[in-house]
């Protein structure tokens, strides 16, 4: 069933991307490579194991190659800042500023990654728009103090006068096309003071390593049906695949999703699931998606909701709030029995989103 | 013992170096008694002795025959010792053993510690605990209003209230600089004229869904009681905001609900700040019924009768959340690794109030046991599950 899966899943995500079946928990870690973009299809019972199965592959891959580099890039930029502030704040103010920001650094690579660097508010340094005089301006900004509002300016960019400049370099009139597209990263940013240059210059080369940078992600995802893949219309799994891949498309290192598979129809009832899957749905988060093909035995809600209890998915456990349920709309033919799937987050024990949290983090200093 | 240890690496033939190991063994004997973990050498007949050799991890050190020896291997690493907690039956070794069982970079096996990336003392040498599920619930009661638990970072044992990251920062600003004093005596002045309305719209509906589901309204309040509630709570926000610019703070920061702190239906910062205020500090609310300012004050009736229900035993009295390690008040949530029997697999929950599931491990035990990190702490002396 986890090949079936994963052929599906082959034909929808680039061929690059790696898909690796893993049969069991020890088979996951034994297939941690730290590069390329890669799938782990597993089945849901080992979602049990997620904490412990995510923690060590974090860890593992913080001390690997890519890492090493995404934090030297990252004390580039502290060390240029850092020399600004003594400018600009004063040596004690500057220090202060440097072991903070070493420590959220830290913080944010290991549990975000590079890209946490750049997110607004909770990160280091991003670019808002501002309109003056009619123009409208891409402001990059740096954060200086522990507030989201501490933030100063660096560099900035009159977007429309960067892309008339652009249009007509080398007289290519032609490429005047463009002009209604939006210019990307900090190309054609100039630094409002020229002592911000240090500190502009390691910022663009830090962003710059992390846009190029394609191959970096994996993907966990923890799969359960009540039968073959081949019963369940095509299109009916493809679109809850796809919806699995939009869920995680913004997601840098990893993400950890379940899916589960169900035909409601009579014969399958005997088809359980094992008291450790059940166990492992304990580990949802709230956010399921749930996709719902109509068969002709036209189930109502209630019922679907009876006959996934009898197989073991409690749905008020899963379907809390942020929840999603769709109807699929790509229907061809009308199957006897209702086809469900549901899509839900698995709790990793990560915080990756906490702007404050270090993956474990507790109350006592030890 | 230097020139025999010295003769035995020079030793010209196997007799001999077996000879001279054995006189290292003898003069440790003499020189030390036999430590109080002594036990039988795996391999008596690689020193031609065919009866029980009694031997400790000091003599094992300087044995000719240490680096074939897998008792060695074991001695020579850091290693963990397992303290019971109570009197529950010992997990099969194979079991325990297996869930040190990882792999490095490379995908080779290799022995891993199971807490690390969990704990700061993973990977050294200490303690671990083990205890049956039931004995260690019996002091991880959850409390509070909220089952989805997983993300929130520790446990106040006195009142059975799990913490949450938001808690933590929030309850340390309130605990210093006397900003918990200044806030009684704001809300004592009880000067609320003319305050602008700080909740929004949309949370109206949600307040409702709040205050029913944490027992200060019913289904059957009435409007004026939901009026009340929203004037109380304004007035609240309006003294947390003035009192404390780091509460103002708070607010606006991109704290997400389930991560950092429980999930309020989706309410402004403001609200979520007020309501976790009051589930910690609900005795606050008599300064502000009491303030002589209110007699005269619109519904006031009904702002009386909810300050009552508000109200509970609730309050943090220390000032920060560091434990005092007398009382042992505040746990961080311990990671655990359960060993739970096929047919116990139900009833288990992977999150307790005081600890994680980290993972759990199919075993024949009686009943379902924990593998508990102390974080630093030793269980066996402080906390609840020592007395078990």
């Amino acid at each position: 069933m986890l090949t079936d899966l994963s052929n599906f899943l082959s034909t929808l995500v680039p061929k690059s991307h790696d898909l690796v079946i893993a049969k069991d928990k020890s088979h996951i870690y034994s297939n941690m490579k730290y590069k390329g973009t890669r799938y782990f299809i597993s089945s849901i019972k080992d979602a049990v194991s997620t904490p412990s199965l995510i923690r060590g592959f974090h860890r593992n891959m913080t001390e690997s190659n890519p890492f090493i580099k995404w934090r030297r890039l990252i004390d580039d930029v502290i060390r240029s800042a850092y020399r600004l502030f003594v400018d600009l704040k004063g040596l004690d103010n500057a220090e202060q500023w440097q072991i903070d920001a070493i420590n959220g650094s830290q913080k944010t690579l290991a549990a975000r990654g590079p890209i946490g660097f750049f997110e607004e508010g909770s990160g280091y340094s991003w670019i808002v728009k501002e309109e003056r005089d009619e123009k409208q301006y891409d402001v990059l900004l740096f954060r200086h103090g522990n507030d989201s509002n501490d933030v100063m300016k660096i560099a900035e960019r009159d977007n429309y006068a960067y892309l008339i400049t652009e249009a007509n370099k080398g007289g290519n009139r032609k490429q005047n096309a463009n002009i209604d597209k939006m210019p990307l990263g900090y190309d054609g940013m100039e630094v409002i003071d020229e002592r911000f240059r240090e500190l502009f210059h390691s910022l663009q080369y830090l962003h710059s390593n992390w846009a190029h940078d394609t191959q970096r992600t994996h993907h966990h995802l923890f799969f359960w049906s009540n039968d073959k893949i081949e019963t369940y219309q095509s299109t009916f799994v493809k679109e809850a695949l796809q919806r699995y891949l939009s869920s995680i498309s913004n997601e840098y290192m990893f993400s950890v999703q379940g899916l589960i598979l169900c035909r409601t129809d009579s014969n399958l009832q005997s088809i359980v699931m094992s008291s450790l899957e059940r166990l492992s749905l304990k580990r949802v988060r709230p956010g399921s998606i749930f996709l719902i093909s109509e068969g002709s035995d036209k189930m109502s809600k209630k019922s679907i909701k009876k006959y996934l209890s009898s197989v073991g998915i409690e749905i008020d456990y899963m379907h809390q709030t942020r929840s999603e349920i769709s109807i699929h709309e790509c229907q061809i033919e009308t199957k006897n029995a209702t086809e469900v799937a549901i899509i839900f987050p698995i709790w990793d024990g990560m915080w990756k989103e906490s702007r404050d949290i270090d993956g474990e983090q507790i109350i006592f200093d030890h | 013992m230097v020139l025999l240890f010295n003769s035995m690496i020079e030793a010209k033939n196997p007799a001999d170096f077996q000879q001279l190991t054995l006189s290292i063994q003898e003069q440790l004997r003499k020189d030390n008694s036999l430590s109080a973990n002594s036990f039988n050498c795996f391999h008596p007949k690689w020193f031609g002795i065919s009866d029980d050799l009694l031997v400790d991890d000091t003599i094992c050190r300087f044995c000719g025959y240490k680096l074939s020896c897998e008792k060695f291997q074991v001695i020579n690493h850091d290693s963990v010792e397992i303290f019971q907690l109570d009197d529950s039956s010992y997990p099969e070794k194979s079991i325990v053993e297996s869930c040190f069982d990882g792999f490095d970079i490379n995908g080779n096996p290799e022995r891993t510690d199971p807490f690390m990336g969990f704990s700061s003392q993973a990977g050294n040498a200490r303690k671990l605990f083990l205890i049956s599920v039931a004995n260690f619930n019996k002091f991880s009661k959850n409390n509070s209003h909220y089952k989805k638990i997983e993300p929130a970072i520790g446990y106040d044992s006195k009142f059975g209230q799990p913490i949450w990251i938001f808690d933590q920062i929030l309850l340390n600003e309130i605990h210093k600089k006397n900003v918990l004093k200044k806030i009684q005596k704001s809300l004592s002045s009880g000067n609320f004229k003319g305050l602008k309305q700080l909740l929004f719209q949309s949370d109206e509906h949600r307040l409702r869904l709040i205050a029913i589901e944490l027992g200060w309204c019913t289904q059957d309040s009435s409007e004026e009681d939901f009026e009340a509630l929203k004037l109380i709570l304004n007035r609240i926000a309006h003294v947390l905001l003035e009192t404390s610019t780091s509460l103002k703070n708070l607010v606006i920061q991109p704290f997400l609900p389930y991560i950092d702190h429980p999930p309020n239906h989706g309410c402004s910062g403001t609200l979520n700040l007020v309501i976790r205020f009051l589930q910690f500090h609900s005795n606050i609310l008599s300064y502000y019924s009491s303030s002589p300012m209110r007699l005269n004050d619109i519904l006031f009736e009904s702002q009386d009768r909810l300050v009552k229900s508000m109200i509970s035993d609730i309050s943090f009295v220390f000032d920060s959340l560091k434990s005092d390690d007398k009382i042992f008040r505040y746990f961080p949530r311990f990671p655990m690794i359960a060993f739970v029997p096929n047919d116990k697999m139900d009833g288990l929950e992977l999150d307790f109030a005081s600890g994680r599931i980290i993972d759990v491990v199919g075993s024949k035990t009686f009943e379902p046991l924990l593998l508990i990190d102390g974080l630093g702490h030793n269980l066996e002396l402080h906390g609840p599950w020592s007395k078990c």
